[in-house]
């Protein structure tokens, strides 16, 4: 029994970015790919940022994305993480809201209008944020700013949870990942250098044996097992991820 | 703590056991959540999923039952198409062999936060053993939407069946993921949690013997430790409920 599929645009592009968005492998494609459809919606500024360490300590900073320099020197320059409405409301609930829905929701006292205004005089009249609770307890968010964005059209709503979630637990994992990479060293025996090198020049197995006077299938294994060094699946993620580490030179 | 398989062939010998997790799942959805509509006076949430074709995956510690899910296998019932259908309305759910659903997650209650990280931990590695002991391809879930960037950061690449939406008591999404081979093994790594989880005590009918499955478990693994954070240092998780944010 089939159901209909929705076709809302607005939803299909999100949908599409995030299928792209799970096989990217840095920043450029995350924001090339997500980054832009958010975009699309509205927000030229997209972040992602931390709130609380798994402590539930104040830790506050933007950790990567596509920011506003200006604002967010001015934001950092005059503390105002402390004072922010819409970080209140993030950190105490757990639904995404757009800068609108907190003014509409309850009265804000000076200091949090104060940002509210000069956000405004930077140009920025809407956003929209979405709080992350990690495995591990901490809160982190993802912000969208833009200079306006249609905050009534549920779908447009929907699309921004949506596209916010995965830039930030796409995002987390790759920074991750780079921490790691400069954490934890890898180290290749001589024949797995040597089979990987032959491998960055486009050898294959079988002539790598031949250069090497091994059995391909020995290659293999040494190459098997240079991936599970790198924590990798293929022999051209190898070769990256070895080129990446400093082990070899592309 | 281990994590019994319960199905039709074995649940048997598991009626206390069943009884238990039935309560469990009431003062969680209900009284915790606050998912009123799965009230019954009798204190025990059950709905008409809780069938022949049901497995139940318990976790149970000092011989009780810690947390629980429910596993559908979808060639047979499956809740997404049956009672959810239009939340799925932006890929097809694909339904089927080798296809599971997650359903009624209670890793316990946030009144014993140490209990419910162990238990959430031994539920997701037991749930991976049992897929691979079932070849389990696909696994499917109706969930809250907060769930969703934990499985993104386990490392399953969830994919969305339709947009997010509100309800009630906050915004839900329908996701299926493809299991691979190395989500158990990075999960054992992430949790800490080396030694096999799952346990599913032989088949039992009428017929049959008759045994108590715990003492079973603890005959075959020995028994573990009570309570208490690893012995090499809580892990992220368990630092995490242990400071109250759970």
């Amino acid at each position: 029994m089939t159901h209909p599929l929705t076709n809302s645009d607005v939803a299909r592009r999100a949908f599409d970015a995030i299928a792209q968005a799970q096989r990217v492998d840095s920043f450029v494609e995350l924001n090339h790919v997500l980054g832009k459809r958010i975009s699309e919606l509205g927000f030229d500024t997209y972040v992602g940022v931390n709130v609380l360490d798994p402590g539930g300590r104040a830790n506050h900073q933007v950790i990567f994305g596509a920011t506003h320099d200006a604002w967010e020197a001015h934001y950092a320059a005059n503390n105002y993480s402390a004072h922010d409405a819409v970080l209140r409301e993030i950190i105490s609930g757990l639904d995404p809201l757009f800068w609108s829905d907190v003014t509409s929701k309850r009265p804000l006292d000076i200091d949090e209008l104060r940002i509210y205004n000069e956000a405004a005089e930077h140009g920025l009249h809407e956003g929209f944020m979405t709080p992350i609770h990690g495995l591990d307890g901490s809160l982190s968010a993802v912000l969208l700013i833009g200079e306006h964005a249609d905050s009534h059209d549920p779908d447009i709503r929907a699309a921004a949870h949506l596209m916010s979630l995965y830039y930030g637990s796409i995002g987390t994992r790759l920074r991750r990942r780079d921490e790691l990479r400069t954490l934890t060293p890898v180290k290749l025996t001589p024949r797995q250098l040597e089979c990987l090198k032959w491998v960055r020049h486009g050898k294959s197995s079988t002539d790598i044996g031949d250069l090497m006077g091994l059995s391909s299938r020995t290659v293999e294994h040494y190459l098997a097992d240079a991936c599970n060094r790198l924590g990798v699946r293929t022999r051209a993620q190898a070769v990256v991820e070895a080129s990446l580490r400093g082990i070899i030179t592309l | 703590m281990k994590v019994h398989i319960i199905t039709s062939a074995n649940r048997a010998v598991y009626g206390r056991e069943l009884e238990q997790m039935h309560r469990l799942r009431h003062e969680i959805f209900v009284e915790e959540l606050g998912w009123t509509d799965l009230w019954s006076a009798e204190g025990v949430e059950r709905d008409d999923f809780d069938d022949e074709h049901a497995v139940y995956l318990a976790a149970i510690d000092d011989g009780r039952v810690q947390g629980s899910l429910r596993l559908l296998p979808t060639w047979k019932r499956c809740m997404i198409t049956e009672r959810f259908p239009q939340w799925a309305d932006m890929a097809p759910v694909e339904a089927g062999g080798g296809v599971w659903e997650w359903t009624r997650w209670c890793p316990g209650t946030t009144r014993r936060p140490r209990a419910l990280i162990k238990a959430r931990a031994a539920l997701i590695v037991g749930a991976l053993e049992f897929a691979r002991s079932r070849g389990v391809e696909t696994y499917l879930t109706f969930c809250e939407t907060k769930f969703l960037p934990q499985l993104v950061e386990l490392g399953w690449a969830p994919e969305p069946l339709g947009l997010p939406r509100s309800f009630d008591q906050g915004s839900a999404v329908a996701v299926r993921w493809t299991v691979r081979r190395d989500h158990l093994s990075a999960a054992r790594r992430l949790f800490r949690m080396q030694d096999t989880t799952a346990f599913e005590a032989p088949a039992c009918f009428d017929e049959g013997r008759s045994w108590d499955p715990i003492a079973l478990e603890q005959r075959i693994f020995g028994d573990a430790p009570v309570g208490g954070l690893s012995e090499v240092g809580p892990t992220p998780l368990e630092a995490m409920i242990v400071q109250g944010r759970a």
